[in-house]
Formats: C-alpha cells, structure tokens, sequence
C-alpha cells in the first residue's frame, strides 16, 4: 500500500508544502504502519515510542533530536521504509539534501511506491545540482499532484537548469491555465519565451547568420525590447534580401503603426499587400492610417477591401463605423458602431462616436444617453490617471523621508 | 500647363482655318473672363502670393532666446515663451515686448525661494521709431525678470490711458504698470497677484462682470509643489528614445482668477468665480471671448493632453466650465489632445468665432466651429485642416487676412519638443482655407529652428499684418508683410469709456462692397502672446465702408458711417 495513498494537502507555497508531507506521512506512518496494526512485540513498542519522541521533537523544531531518533528506529527496524521517508523529510527540510538522498534512496529500495519519497528525493537532487537525476522524479511527483503549484515550479526550475525549455514552457503553460492570476507564472513564462527565441536564433544563427529569419528575429526581439532603432535596421536588412517576402513589409509597417509613423507604414503595408493583396491586416491599417489623416473616401476604400477578404475582422468593422459616421453616412455607422461597443463597452471614443452618430439620425435621446457613458468614462479614466499621479508623488515623498 | 498655354499651343499647329477661328474666338472669351473675374465676385478675390521678408537684423531687434539645456531633459525646457505688440508711448507705433526663459539652476534657486539676480535677458523691450528700426529700451523702461518667463500680455489694466505689461512666469508673475513717461513701476504685489512660487502660462484679461474693468485669469501648467527639480532628471521614452517626463504622470496645475477692484489692485477670487471646480490640468492658453452669444464674456483655456475648459459667464459673478457639454473639450474623435495655442476667428463670416487649437504632431489641429444651436462641433477632418496640420507641432496661431483680401488664413509657429526627433525643426505655417484647407506659405523653406510664441502686428502702420515669432533658442524673427498692396484695408482702434479702455469683448461688423464681415476684440489667444489690437479688415477691391457697428462690452451699440480706408481710425465708445 502506497503510503502516500488517500493522503490530501493542500497547496503551500514554498517549502511548506514538505512540512505537511511529512506531517501527512507521520500520521500515516501511525495510521498504516504495520506497527499500528500488530500486536507490539519490545521492539515495535520501543519504535513507537521512539517514532512518538521525534514527532514531539519534530514540532518543536528540534530537528537534530528527531533525526537522532529516526537513526535509532532504522537501526531497529532497517526495513521499515516510512522512517525513511520521514528520515529523508527532515534532512531535505534541514538542508542536508545528500544524506536525504541517501537515506530516501533506501527507503524506495523497500518501497519504491512510496511517492512522496519519490518526491523528496527529486527535490534533494535538485538542490544538489543533479538536474537530470531529480527530473524523473519532480515529473512523477507533478503528474500525482498536477494542481501543486510549488511543485510545477521546481520541475520548472529543474527543465530549466537542463535548458529544456520546451518542456519548462509547457509546465509553465499548465500552471497558468489553472491559475490564470498568477503574475509569477506569467513572469517566468515570458522569460522562458525569451530563452527560446534567443535559442532559436542562436541555432538560426549557426545555420546562416546572414539568413533573412536571423535579422526578421533580431528585429522582432529589438521591438519587443523597444529598440525600436535597431528593430527597424534589422526589418531593412531582411526585407532588402528577400523584398517579395510575404510578411516582411508588414512586420516593419506594423512597427510604424505602432509609433504613429503613418506615412512610413502607410509605405509598408502598401509593399506588403503589392506582394499578398489578401493581407486584410496590412489592408485595414492601411485604412486606419488614412483615416487618422482625415482621408476618410480613400480610407473606406482600403478598409472595405480588408472586409471583402476578411469580413468578419473586428477592427475594420468598427474602423468602417467611424469613417462613414466622418463622411456624414451616419445611418450606415450606427450598426457599425454599435456593434463595437458590445465587444468593447469601456471605450470612451466609441460611446462618442455612437452618440455622434445617433444625433445625427436624430435619436436624441439615445445620444444623450451615450454621451453620459462617454463622460463618466472619461471622468474614471482621468481621475484614475490623478490618482495614480498622487500616488507617485507619496511614493516620492515618502522615498525622500529618512 | 494652363488652359491658355494649351489652346496657344494647339494654334501653332497646323490646321483649318474654320478650327484656328473657332478656337482663337473661344480664347478671347477665355482672357476676357479671367480679367473680369475679380469684379465679378464683388472685388473679393484679389488674391496675392503671400511675400515675408525677415527684417530682424534691419529693425535692431536682437533677443538671445533661452529656453534650458539644449538636450531638454526637463519639461521646462520644451515651452518657450511668447511676445506682445503693444503701444506704450502712445505714439501710434507698436512697440514690441518678448518675454524670455531661463535655465534649471535659475530655477532651483527661485524654487528655493530666493530671487536670481534679476538679468536684463529675462524681458526685452523694443521701442518702434517709426522708420522700420526699433531700440532696446528695456533696461531704460525699468524692466526687467529674474524668473523663468513664459507669457506676455498687454493691457490697461487701470484704464489710465497707458498700456501696461503682465510677464508670466515659472515663478513668481510680475505686473508692469505704465508710468506714462516711457518707464514702468513693478507692481504685481502691491496689486495683490500672488507672490507664490509657481508655473504659469497664458494670461487673459477680460471683464467678466462688466463692471469695466479688466479681471485676469491666469493659467497653470504644473503644480510645482509636487514637481522634483532635483538631479538627475527622471528619462522616459518617446517612441522608443529617451525623452524629458510630462506632462502625463506630472501633476497639472490650477488657474488664477482674480477680481479687478477698479482701484489699481486685484483680488483673488478664484473660489468664489468657480474656475477651481475643474480638476488640476496641464493648462496653457486662456481667452476671453462671448463663446455662447449671449452677450457676456466667457473663458476658453486650452489644455494639454487634458479635455479643454470653457467657464460660461453665468451672470452672477461665477463661471462655470461647460466644455463637454458645449463640444469643445474633446476633438471630433472625443479625444483630448495636447492643445497648446489658440485662434479666434470668424473664419467663414458667419457671424459666429470659431475657435482652433494646435496640437502634437501626427495628431490634427481641431477648428470647433458653432452650429445654429450653439454647440460646437470639430469640423477639422471635413475641412481639410486636420490632413494638412498632421506634419506639425502648433503653438501659437491665429486667423488674419495676410493680402487684405478679405479672406482669412489661419497662421501657426510650429516645432517638435523632442531634440532627437527629425521633426525638431519645423516652419512657421500660413494656410488658407478655398475648398479645403492647405497650407501656402512656409517660413523658412528649410527649417532651422523651433518656434513657439508668436504675435501678429502691423507695425509699420502699412495695413498688411507682420508677425513676430519666438523660437526656443536663437534670435526671434520679425516677418515684414510685402505682399503686393493692391488691395484696401481697415485698421479699427477701439478706446472704451464706460466699457474697459482696451474694448476687449467687443463685436465688430463692417459691411463693405455687400460684404459683411465680423470681428472680436479678445484677449489671451495665440500662445502666450498678444497680438496687435488694432481691429483690422481687409476689404479686397472695395474702396468704400458701407458701415461699421460695434457691439462694446458695455451692451451699447454704435453704428458708424463714413469710416475711411487704408489707414487706422480711432473709435471711442460714445455716451459716457
């Protein structure tokens, strides 16, 4: 029988987690020892009354007299395989993670189901550097206990030291669906993205460090990086060696678009769809940027060409609101625009289009009704900006404070 | 190739004679047409080449303009300041005031509370001679600014018959009062302004309870209470590159209003006139104008990267902002933007001021133009302005018919605040509106220099407007207006006698030729800048003013006849 079996616990972050295995594994280690179950010979008397000694001990945070104790029971019973796990406990919880391994490694010997042994066992290899030794183990352990948090980070840790980032990412991936609130996770999930495009690249690298993917990659990494500088030589240097490559002019537009450098992404997404004229993104920013410059007849007619190809594109649905709402076309902007508030009703700019458009079909009432959305959402968002404002400004003062 | 150049073209080749007759026929109607089209749209349409020639250096006018470090790492250093015409010799010459900045360690000392030792580089006066050349007189005036100067306004603050000087500042603002002998008397504390350290920006003088004398609002950029000024200068990114914080995540300031208590001195009645129910905002240009018609004057205050006030003039002695309510706040896309100058005007002579605001490049300048009902609405995009404004940063701007043509162009001094942006440098723009908007004159062709302040002024009394720009370093320029002077004009002096001395908040209508065209005496628009106050028209080919009618502040209208042409006339407010 398992003596990890119908054992629950609950998630403790950090090494708390192993205070209550070996808390659960006392207990079990009284309620499914065999010593719990015959009648007691003097010897499996004294081990209980030795096992008894170091549970006090142990709570008391005498660690050394609980080990000395578990010396003595194993001396008696060597093939009692709990004391070993409770043995291995402690040394991991002390940090004395060779003897754990030591003795843990015995106690699987007996008993190699005993899966918080298991466990154990993989973190002390962990502790001491024996990445590949602890892995097995922390995947065993992650695959009985696959909502313990703690223990998908170890194993992350572990596929990390081994530089298996692959595998860490799908770990990290696991982790975050379950807790999606995790900033943690989501920190260590971008690092490791970054590991593997930096992985990538270095492999790019070594094939042909003057292939276009080489500088494409840079460049996205550099933008990410807000290096928007070196991006943009990166994005120059690919598309100068493959200019019909489709994709390329839009990663650079893209970027323009991004700093509101209309006329040069306008140049981009205008090579880009030159190479693939289905590209409805390149299409509908390329409207969106004609329609921030007021060219609202050219824009309607680049934002129609990305629906004719895209029709459902969310964006250019509700960029076709606004344009026909500026070239006076309010009747054809309202369903338009009404159709972009359900998907994004915290919008200001979007309740303002909404009512300018409903005055101008005469719905006065329902425009009134959406400037009062609009300026309470205007109201939040600036007394969320003074807030955070005054916030700072603390900060700043009580930083100055000695 | 013109139309012309085509047919002649067409009857140097061979053909029948039939053909050459028909065609030379329709040609000669073609000229004839052309020559007759100026009259046949009532003398209007004369319009000229606009001509500036920058006469700087030939006027004496030599001001080194200062605005902090080079790099800009501060958000001081990225405002500039402005300039007045004004006469303050009563002499009929308009005489020039530019305001100056200064450097961060000037600033931290006045932030500390001492006063830097006052140089006569923070304020410059030009007195105008009368044949194209002004003299510094600043130091002979008696002026001079130990603070950070920001804006420049001009008024008769006392309705003593001379014309006095407020400077704004980062630090403590001063008020020049006209001593009538050719000095000026410091007296911004005996007044009653406040003697706190703290940042402002535009200044608007108007009577907002029509008692006859000029109250003052002054706006606030930043609340420097809570603005670190100590080394090293906090870096934030601009389109990936470091640049200066602010003034988003700085906290904004909050206006002044003071009260005009008739005797020389102001009150602070900020509370008590309401302009303090607005949330702190980075404000930069206040104006005095009736924006709702309703006979009582209002305050525009244009603000950056914040929504816009407009404190209606309830009657009772308070304002109150109606900016949202009215269209004003936001642009056409309900977007505050970073609104730093503005221009008054009845662009489209429809009776009603439009108001326009500069804005932050690869943004648009909106026009807020009123409807029947009152509202404004931002007709930028549909009017072309918005296409055409995109390529700039716009400080200073206003309206005023360059050729005299009646016709009214729209004129703005624009510049980056990022040194390492390639649009750091940009002209000083003048558009005109025909079907749309575009712009039809830059200054220089090749820019070299960032402007901010600017005001319009004729100062050689010739009838075609001149305009004075401040960059944010360098020498200022002082544009000569040499477009062709065929066409007449009108400059209108307006003295009030019950109404303030100045007449700022009245309405003018001059008819002429079956023209009508609409004038506002304001105060405070631009960008931190006053202009010439001279009321003036242009009148194209028309030789004759049918009538003039001036609505004063006061409520009194008068209608005036037999007003003559090509030269400034004074008009003094009748019935005191």
């Amino acid at each position: 029988m398992s003596s990890y079996q119908g054992h629950r616990r609950n998630r403790i972050p950090g090494r708390g987690w192993i205070a209550s295995i070996v808390i659960g594994m006392l207990l079990i280690f009284l309620e499914t020892s065999p010593l719990a179950q015959t009648k007691t010979s003097s010897t499996d008397a004294r081990v209980q009354q030795l096992y008894q000694q170091a549970s006090n001990a142990k709570l008391q945070g005498d660690y050394a007299s609980a080990i000395s104790l578990y010396e003595e029971i194993l001396k008696l019973q060597p093939k009692l395989a709990a004391a070993y796990n409770n043995l291995g406990a402690l040394y991991v919880q002390k940090g004395e993670y060779a003897k754990a391994t030591e003795v843990l490694t015995q106690g699987l010997k007996i008993n190699p189901n005993m899966h918080s042994a298991s466990a154990l066992l993989g973190m002390a290899l962990f502790n001491q550097n024996r990445y590949a030794d602890a892995r097995p183990r922390l995947e065993a352990a992650v695959r009985e206990n696959n909502a313990d948090v703690d223990l998908h980070m170890l194993l992350v840790d572990d596929l990390t030291k081994l530089g298996d980032f692959e595998a860490a990412a799908v770990q990290l991936q696991d982790v975050t669906r379950s807790h999606p609130d995790n900033s943690r996770m989501w920190y260590l999930l971008a690092k490791i993205y970054t590991r593997l495009g930096q992985q990538a690249l270095s492999k790019m690298n070594s094939l042909d460090p003057n292939s276009i993917w080489v500088h494409v990659t840079s460049a996205e990494l550099m933008e990410e990086m807000k290096n928007y500088e070196g991006a943009e030589v990166e994005y120059q240097k690919a598309i100068g060696m493959a200019p019909s490559e489709a994709g390329l002019h839009y990663k650079l537009g893209d970027m323009y678009w991004s700093l509101s450098r209309w006329d040069e992404a306008r140049d981009q997404f205008r090579a880009e769809l030159a190479n693939n004229s289905r590209h409805c993104m390149a299409q509908w920013k390329l409207g969106n940027i004609l329609k921030q410059k007021s060219q609202f007849d050219e824009a309607l007619a680049e934002v129609d060409k990305s629906l004719a190809v895209c029709p459902d594109l969310p964006e250019a649905r509700l960029d076709r609101g606004q344009i026909l709402l500026k070239l006076r076309r309010a009747d054809e902007a309202l369903p338009y625009l009404q159709e972009g508030i359900k998907a994004n009703p915290a919008d200001p700019g979007l309740h303002f289009s909404l009512a300018q458009a409903l005055r101008a079909t005469g719905k006065t009432a329902e425009a009134n009704a959406e400037l009062k959305i609009y300026t309470a959402l205007q109201d939040k968002a600036q007394a969320d900006a003074a807030q955070h404002t005054e916030e700072v400004i603390k900060l700043r003062e009580k930083a100055k404070q000695p | 190739m013109g139309v012309i150049d085509f047919f002649l073209k067409y009857l140097a080749a061979p053909a029948g004679q039939y053909r050459a007759k028909a065609l030379r026929r329709c040609l000669s109607i073609a000229v004839a047409a052309q020559a007759l089209l100026p009259a046949l749209l009532f003398g209007q349409v004369m319009q000229k080449p606009l001509k500036f020639e920058d006469v700087t250096a030939a006027a004496g006018i030599r001001a080194e303009m200062r605005c902090g470090s080079l790099e800009k790492k501060w958000i001081p250093e990225a405002n500039g300041s402005g300039a007045a015409w004004l006469d303050y010799d009563n002499d009929g010459l308009m005489d020039l005031l530019i305001v100056n900045g200064s450097g961060m360690d000037d600033l931290r000392v006045s932030a500390s509370g001492r006063i830097p030792t006052p140089t006569s580089q923070g304020v410059y006066l030009f007195h105008n001679l009368g044949n194209g050349h002004f003299e510094d007189v600043t130091k002979k005036a008696g002026l001079s600014n130990p603070y950070w100067g920001t804006g420049a306004n001009a008024v008769d603050f006392n309705n003593d018959g001379y014309t006095d000087i407020l400077i704004t500042n980062i630090g403590v603002d001063l008020l020049y009062k006209n001593n009538g002998n050719g000095t000026f008397t410091e007296v911004g504390r005996a007044a009653g302004l406040s003697q706190k350290f703290a940042w402002h920006t535009g200044s608007a003088f108007g009577d907002v309870d029509g008692d006859g004398n000029l109250d003052l609002y002054i706006a606030s950029y930043i609340d420097l209470d809570s603005f670190p000024l100590d080394e090293p200068a906090p870096v934030c990114s601009f389109q990936g590159k470091p640049a200066f914080c602010g003034p988003m995540g700085i906290k904004g300031g909050h206006g002044v209003f003071y009260h005009n208590n008739g005797n020389g001195t102001y009150t602070d009645q900020t509370k008590q006139v309401g302009v303090d129910k607005v949330r702190p905002s980075h404000s930069f240009t206040a104006v005095f104008n009736d924006f709702n018609h309703d006979g009582k004057i209002d305050l525009f205050v244009s603000n950056d990267s914040d929504p816009n006030f407009l404190f209606l003039n309830q009657g009772d002695g308070t304002l109150k902002n109606s900016a949202a309510d009215l269209g004003v706040a936001y642009n056409n896309d309900g977007r505050a933007q970073s609104n730093m100058g503005v221009a008054i005007g009845d662009y489209d002579s429809d009776g009603k001021s439009s108001v326009v605001t500069t804005a932050f490049h690869q943004d648009y300048f909106p026009i807020f133009k009123p409807d029947k009902s009152g509202m404004y609405e931002d007709v930028s995009p549909m009017s072309g302005l918005a296409t055409e404004s995109m390529p700039y940063l716009g400080w200073a701007c206003g309206f005023a018919d360059f050729d005299n043509s009646t016709g009214t162009y729209l004129w703005t001094a624009n510049g980056h605040v990022y040194p390492t942006s390639p649009q750091y440098n940009q002209p000083f723009v003048i558009f005109r509106q025909q079907t749309r908007y575009a712009p039809i004159y830059r200054y220089p062709e090749v820019p070299n220099n960032s402007y901010r302040g600017a005001a319009l002024g004729d100062f050689d009394n010739d009838g075609r407007m001149d305009i004075v720009i401040v960059p944010i370093v360098g020498q200022p320029v002082l544009l000569q207006n040499r477009t062709l002077a065929e066409n007449s004009w009108v400059g209108l002096q307006l003295r009030g006698t019950v109404s303030n001395r100045d007449a700022i908040g009245s309405a003018i209508r001059l008819k002429s030729c079956g023209k009508t065209q609409f004038s506002y005496i304001t105060n405070g628009d631009g960008y931190m800048s006053h202009n010439d106050s001279r009321v003036h028209f242009g009148l194209g080919t028309c030789t004759k003013i049918d009538d003039v009618e001036i609505t004063w502040p006061s409520g009194k209208i008068q209608l005036i006849h037999d007003v003559p042409i090509n030269k400034y006339v004074k008009i003094e407010e009748s019935g005191r």
